[in-house]
């Protein structure tokens, strides 16, 4: 937020959600909702206090809804590392301990992958809201677990995709569902980077803790981790219709250190409708950056840098639509006019930009980018620990970002097809 | 030329025409003409406006701008009648305009000190800085639509003109009716209308970034090509001065627009966004 003051950012996302219905998830944050809120604090838990529960607790503590009481890991370089940053909240080496302390409405995870569905359903059963980092869960059987275990009682719980709140792809959405790029023909997503994932290990017998993203036991790698958050953008472009099948290939041919996750993946999604969702990811080169883009039949949509692309001006002119008119003895008025007519291709455009200030994330952060909605989506955690108040849709739209990503993810390893309602189930329509 | 007779309406035979000149398609609506007159006309329009193509556009080098532009940094170059009085315009709109809308405004020329200096007794110019250039692009398309406005106004009361998209004039009201209806289209929707105008004896001009996003006005102060979002878009009685306008307010930071307008009696001007939703944001200035 070091770009940003506090108070912008809620109007920010108190205009974002005041002017989107479509986005059913932002109601909670309207303008109006954060008056309500005003004053009020949302007391927090944060178990595991790693580098992503550090980057949330960084943020909290600027937030005027938040109050961290709670601090949790057991691994205590990280625990003290957080207790520096936030003296006055209480300790705990065990996330159970911290779940019996009454003070806290609610908790943030932030553990490797494999804990996610049984911490946040003991959470659950201790009476708490839940915060969880994606994916949800490790495996569709945790997925589903998860979702049932969250749908039985009545607790908040939202899921780290902030994307779902990054104001540039709320408005990007915004344009794809009204039509300005015609009609969704195909979804590109990658993820490129350079370097090996790893992070420092002090001791060696750590090694599995720390690194536990490169291990099959605990992570399902690149799918989980960053494809996550990419695939999302699938469902949401396409109005909630979900792909019929999965098809991917993946190997590890840089990073040969013993680690068991692929360090290249390619997933190809189809839709029941016939569009193609790809998902690339290769961390041996890091030019290309993050791409997300959204190709219609009328225009393409860039996701990460907030542009839009327009394929086809060649609109008949104001004078020929008004001959039209003449002609056929009407008198409207859809004769447009415009800028500057220009006859070069839409390859050379230089695009429209949709959204102000936009920060673009060229995806190397392994913690979290200023300005990718986070701040937000915490934010609007907040706020639904405060009002008790389930953000619609929100749950929805995570499990299908994890479910796509461990199919995907179970693809690239055993290769050939998996289709994908065999897994899904009915119990997390979108729409 | 292209040239189109349409009487699939017979109670309103209309001729079309279009042309490609002044770097963009030109056209033309003549209702109720007879087609050897709209012809006539037609070609008689066209061939004016591509002579003053070959005169002002700093594109061809045997262009009077042309000649000014190798010339003037160095030595009075001597102009004729036509080319005194649009430089004389250009400084007066200048002027008029806060310095906002420059000729002189491109991308190798910041210096603040550039000007054109005129000679009026011998109808001379001369650059003030050596290696200044003037671009009349902009303004001699609305300088040449207003000329072309006045012939078609000679021979009907019921026509309109469209350069480029961008500017429109409307002599006379739809032959159906009311005012002619133009509508300035929204950016992310190429179906949808942002704002629409009712234009009766009135030019319509329109600024701002082109659907591919493409800005192609020179900010004055910086020689940088303006990169702000939004379209401005300015209705009065003259085709020069409505190009004049759109251009120097779309430049113009918004706190300095209503000042220059109200120099200008009798024009409008709109900021108009267009917002992801598909609606817009119009804010008289």
């Amino acid at each position: 937020m070091s770009n940003m003051t506090r108070k912008e950012f809620l109007e920010t996302l108190g205009v974002i959600a005041a002017g989107s219905v479509a986005f059913p998830w932002l109601s909670g944050c309207t303008t109006e909702k954060q008056r309500q809120a005003a004053g009020e604090k949302a007391r927090l838990g944060i178990i595991g206090t790693g580098s992503r529960g550090q980057f949330h607790l960084a943020n909290l503590l600027l937030d005027p809804n938040a109050q961290i009481v709670a601090l949790c890991d057991d691994y205590l370089p990280h625990l003290d590392a957080a207790s520096a940053l936030c003296p006055n909240a209480r300790r705990y080496t065990d996330y159970r301990k911290l779940l019996e302390d009454r003070e806290v409405d609610g908790v943030i995870i932030c553990t490797p992958l494999h804990l996610h569905a049984s911490m946040t359903m003991d959470s659950f059963a201790a009476g708490k809201h839940v915060f969880c980092e994606k994916a949800m869960a490790y495996s569709v059987e945790e997925l589903n677990a998860m979702y049932n275990a969250w749908k039985a009682g009545d607790k908040v719980l939202m899921i780290g995709q902030q994307r779902l709140y990054d104001p540039k792809y709320i408005q990007a959405m915004e344009l794809v569902h009204g039509g300005a790029i015609g009609q969704v023909v195909g979804i590109r997503n990658y993820w490129y980077r350079n370097n090996d994932w790893r992070r420092e290990v002090p001791d060696p017998k750590d090694e599995r803790r720390i690194n536990w993203r490169l291990y099959n036991e605990y992570s399902r790698g690149l799918m989980t981790e960053l494809a996550c958050h990419q695939l999302q953008n699938g469902s949401w472009a396409m109005g909630g219709l979900q792909p019929s099948f999965v098809q991917g290939t993946g190997s590890i041919m840089y990073w040969k250190d013993g680690r068991e996750v692929f360090d290249n993946v390619a997933a190809i999604y189809q839709y029941p409708n016939g569009v193609h969702m790809t998902f690339e990811s290769i961390i041996s080169n890091k030019h290309f950056g993050m791409g997300e883009q959204i190709l219609g039949s009328e225009g393409t949509i860039d996701l990460v840098r907030g542009v839009m692309y327009n394929e086809s001006l060649e609109r008949r002119t104001v004078l020929r639509q008004l001959l039209e008119q003449i002609e056929q003895g009407v008198l409207s008025s859809s004769a447009f006019a415009g800028t500057s007519w220009a006859s070069e291709a839409a390859s050379t455009s230089k695009g429209i930009r949709f959204a102000d200030n936009v920060r673009v994330n060229d995806g190397s952060s392994t913690v979290g980018a200023a300005g990718d909605g986070s701040v937000e989506l915490i934010h609007a955690f907040c706020l639904a620990v405060i009002s008790g108040v389930q953000p619609e849709k929100m749950v929805e739209e995570a499990y299908w970002s994890t479910l796509l990503a461990l199919l995907g993810d179970r693809a690239t390893r055993e290769g050939g097809r998996i289709d994908i309602p065999d897994y899904a189930g009915s119990v997390a329509q979108i729409h | 030329m292209e040239f189109i007779y349409s009487t699939r309406n017979p109670d309103c035979p209309t001729a079309y025409s279009c042309e490609e000149a002044m770097h963009t398609r030109c056209e033309m609506l003549l209702p109720r003409m007879a087609e050897p007159d709209a012809r006539a006309l037609a070609e008689e329009v066209w061939a004016m406006v591509k002579e003053a193509d070959e005169r002002y556009s700093r594109f061809r080098p045997g262009s009077a701008i042309s000649a000014v532009n190798r010339s003037a940094g160095a030595e009075e170059v001597e102009v004729d009648d036509e080319l005194f009085t649009v430089l004389e315009l250009c400084d007066t709109f200048r002027k008029a305009t806060d310095g906002f809308f420059d000729i002189s405004a491109n991308e190798i020329s910041r210096s603040s000190g550039r000007r054109w200096i005129l000679d009026p007794a011998r109808h001379m110019v001369r650059f003030s800085v050596e290696g200044m250039r003037l671009d009349l692009g902009g303004f001699a398309k609305g300088f040449v639509l207003q000329k072309a406005v006045n012939a078609v106004s000679a021979a009907t009361n019921c026509a309109i003109l469209s350069f480029g998209g961008s500017s429109t004039a409307a002599i006379g009201i739809h032959p159906l009716g009311s005012a002619w209806p133009v509508s300035v289209a929204h950016v992310y929707y190429a179906d949808k209308a942002a704002h629409t105008f009712r234009l009766e004896n009135c030019s319509l001009s329109v600024s701002g970034k082109d659907m591919h996003g493409k800005g192609h006005i020179i900010d004055p102060s910086t020689g940088n090509t303006v990169e702000k979002d939004g379209l401005v878009a300015v209705t009065g009685p003259s085709a020069m001065i409505t190009e004049v306008l759109s251009t120097a307010l779309w430049v113009a930071p918004e706190e300095k627009r209503k000042e220059i307008l109200s120099a200008f009696e009798g024009y409008e001007a709109q900021d108009i966004r267009c917002l992801p939703d598909g609606t817009a944001r119009v804010l008289t200035i």
